[in-house]
């Protein structure tokens, strides 16, 4: 072996050092950077009698397939718990306050102005005062019912945007598949864009749920809502669209050649299947609670009412007017024309030969906030609206320890894909530390080889 | 297992996010009084509120319907007081005029004093209040006697409900001046000064019996309002327990103790301070710094 060959060897360590010190360099570059998975060196010794040296192999982006399957998921169900559990907490807060709930206010200033009335049936100040609160009652209806379905609209416009980011992530998802089966270089290698692609899977996958799937090129397929929203290097799109039967709003995937199909009943992953969840969940109950009690009460405050006397003798009145079925009973809930603005018609007496004194039907009236009256007869006013709100807490309570558990797992696999792949400034330090000193010695050994040259040289 | 920026950073966030939120239910709740701050904290804890809050309600209701009951019972307890006084005096003058001594003027006189007496009998038979005519029963809007002490009013009486306690909340006015079995008032105050106009001291005096009937017959009516204000009373004294037993409950159930929840505030604020001051440190470890 010459002189010569032992610079090429030392030249050799010279250029894996410094290739290897601009690897380690961008890791501590990009160790801030989300989604980023080390890069490893891979140093190599070259291996035959004749050529000695080292060589440096591909850069190795560093990846834990079980680790980063596990986060996927735990992506995906974080997803939905996200989706439903901030839904039904904006819900909580209107719906169920601790305090200032205008509907409870409302139906107890109406029993309480029944009481008022039982007690002086002949006062007109006090009848004014009863209507003036039956009025509140329907009006506090009407606003629970538009609070709603506010909510709901609320929820519609999340999924609206939901799917317009969902349909760009997965149109970039398959667009990076397609670069990364062609080969295709971000400057890193495919290591750059399979970390892009994990990014974007990742974010996807929260807003849709379902199953990633990698093929032996690395490219990730997403399966959710029952189709294959992203398949390779191609993209469905998602966006909402009316449903003229429910009055709803469906989820409706348009595929690669403009086929479409309605996915509403398969959203049931990711934060798009939680605002479903929620929407077509608690919310219509909600919704279905509130126009139940309004239609009953209505039905029980009248059946009472139109049995009673007013003080010009009158009878036959109803008290509450509006909805005709218990569909949308809330926000049709209105005091009726008949009694409106006329507190002579308010019937508080059971006979009219017992006008003006008879308070026995403002005693019913009043008794409605206890007797059972509604639900088919197996609840009061009070308790069945305290159900109603009961149920919701109850759910939002549920929603938020699963949403806790899926947070806390998300945050495990997270810190735990990270820990495999994520880049410790130690690490790199200690490497850096270690490559220079390589370095330093090929150095050494080119000195030492040109010294010896230039003693044969003089010779 | 390695240790990499990345998780460490995050760690540290969410260690401060939870200290955070840690102070700001702490200063909520010392705030509010209250031991949670929304109803899914604590399902049950929302649900002893709302109870607590639905019993104060009918309490404050069964308060009211009581106060109501009490004034109307009240005003006919005060309207029958001093009828019992006018039919003692009715009997005074009745024992005086059946006297063999007197004169056919001096019975004239005994008359006007019983006609007199007739006159505030009937104002008081038709006291009227706020509530209207007291006596009038369920027609209270107008006056239960005619001018001649007729009784064109109602029988019936306002009842009000109390928890499960009807109570009504006068007296039948017909029981007391004019019952089917006994003594028409107003009748007898007529009788006896006919009777003393005419000079007629034998007859007089026979209506004695019927004055004693008439103050047994008022008797019996504020025995009747008696019994009813006990009840009221009683039902007043229930309420009292019912709100004390309540206000209790809210404290242990619903409410925080104030030096508790100052307490949770001061631990909260530490926590806090604390974790910013270990973040401060483990963020400053790094090799990055040695080299």
């Amino acid at each position: 072996m010459s002189l010569f060959s032992s610079l090429h060897i030392a030249g050799s360590g010279l250029a894996a050092q410094t290739r290897a010190v601009q690897i380690s360099g961008n890791n501590v570059a990009n160790s801030a950077t989300p989604g980023y998975s080390t890069r490893v060196v891979e140093l190599s010794a070259t291996g035959s009698e004749r050529v000695l040296g080292v060589t440096l192999g591909m850069t190795v982006r560093k990846n834990d397939p079980f680790l980063r399957t596990s986060l996927q998921q735990s992506q995906a169900r974080l997803g939905f718990e996200q989706g439903k559990s901030e839904a039904l907490q904006r819900a909580e807060s209107v719906l169920a306050p601790i305090e200032g709930d205008q509907l409870l206010s409302a139906l107890q200033g109406f029993f309480s102005a029944a009481d008022d009335l039982a007690q002086n049936p002949s006062s007109i100040a006090v009848r004014r005062t009863f209507l003036a609160q039956a009025g509140s009652v329907s009006n506090a209806f009407v606003a629970r019912s538009a609070t709603i379905k506010g909510l709901v609209s609320d929820a519609n416009k999340r999924l609206a945007a939901a799917a317009g980011e969902a349909t760009s992530l997965a149109a970039q998802l398959a667009e990076l598949n397609k670069n990364i089966a062609s080969g295709a270089s971000s400057g890193d290698g495919n290591a750059g864009l399979m970390d892009q692609r994990d990014q974007v899977a990742g974010q996807l996958l929260a807003l849709v749920g379902g199953q990633a799937v990698t093929d032996e090129r690395g490219r990730i397929s997403i399966m959710a809502f029952g189709s294959a929203i992203v398949a390779g290097e191609h993209s469905l799109s998602l966006s909402m669209q009316p449903n003229a039967t429910t009055g709803q709003m469906d989820i409706v995937a348009t595929g690669y050649g403009s086929e479409t199909a309605v996915v509403t009943a398969r959203a049931t992953t990711g934060e798009m299947g939680g605002l479903i969840a929620a929407r077509d969940g608690e919310l219509a109950q909600q919704a279905a609670n509130a126009d139940a009690l309004a239609f009953d009460f209505m039905n029980a405050a009248n059946a009472i009412h139109q049995s009673g006397y007013g003080l010009d003798g009158a009878t036959g009145r109803a008290l509450f007017a509006g909805p005709t079925s218990v569909t949308d009973a809330a926000s049709l809930l209105v005091v009726s024309s008949a009694v409106a603005g006329q507190p002579n018609a308010v019937a508080a007496a059971s006979a009219s030969g017992t006008l003006p004194g008879d308070n026995r039907q403002a005693l019913l009236l009043a008794g409605l906030s206890s007797a059972l009256s509604v639900s088919g007869g197996t609840e009061s006013v009070l308790g069945a609206y305290q159900r109603s709100n009961a149920s919701l807490v109850g759910t939002t309570e549920l929603a938020l320890a699963t949403h806790a558990q899926a947070s806390g797992q998300f945050e495990l696999s997270s810190s735990m894909l990270e820990q495999a792949v994520g880049v410790s400034l130690d690490d790199q330090m200690v490497q850096l530390q270690q490559f220079q000193r390589s370095y330093q010695a090929s150095a050494k050994v080119i000195s030492v080889v040109n010294e010896m040259l230039e003693t044969l040289v003089r010779l | 297992m390695k240790t990499v920026d990345g998780a460490t950073y995050r760690a540290q966030m969410q260690v401060l996010q939870h200290a955070r939120s840690r102070v700001e239910r702490a200063q909520t709740l010392a705030m509010t009084g209250l031991k949670e701050t929304k109803g899914s904290d604590a399902p049950t804890w929302f649900a002893d509120l709302k109870n607590a809050d639905e019993e104060a309600f009918s309490l404050q209701r069964s308060e009211r319907a009581l106060s109501a009951a009490s004034r109307r019972l009240t005003a006919s307890e005060s309207a029958l007081e001093p009828l019992g006084a006018i039919l003692a005096q009715l009997g005074e003058v009745t024992t005086q005029g059946g006297s063999d001594l007197l004169s056919a003027r001096d019975r004239a006189s005994l008359a006007q004093t019983v006609r007199s007496l007739k006159a505030s009998a009937l104002a008081l038979a038709n006291t009227r209040t706020d509530d209207g005519y007291t006596f009038g029963g369920l027609t209270s809007n107008t006056a239960p006697f005619d001018p001649a002490g007729n009784f064109v009013g109602s029988s019936d009486v306002l009842q009000l409900q109390v928890n499960s306690e009807w109570i009504g909340t006068g007296v039948d006015a017909a029981q007391i001046f004019n019952p089917a079995a006994g003594v028409n008032i107003f009748a007898l105050f007529d009788t006896i000064a006919s009777a003393l106009d005419a000079n007629d001291g034998v007859t007089t005096r026979a209506q004695l019996d019927a004055v004693r009937t008439a103050v047994e017959q008022t008797s019996d009516g504020r025995s009747e309002l008696g019994d009813k204000l006990q009840l009221v009373s009683r039902l007043d004294d229930a309420i009292s327990n019912s709100k004390v037993r309540l206000s209790e409950q809210r404290a242990k159930s619903v409410e925080i103790d104030p030096l508790r929840a100052y307490s949770e505030l001061a631990q909260a604020s530490g926590a806090l301070e604390a974790a910013l001051k270990v973040s401060s440190q483990a963020m400053k470890l790094s090799l990055v710094d040695y080299i």
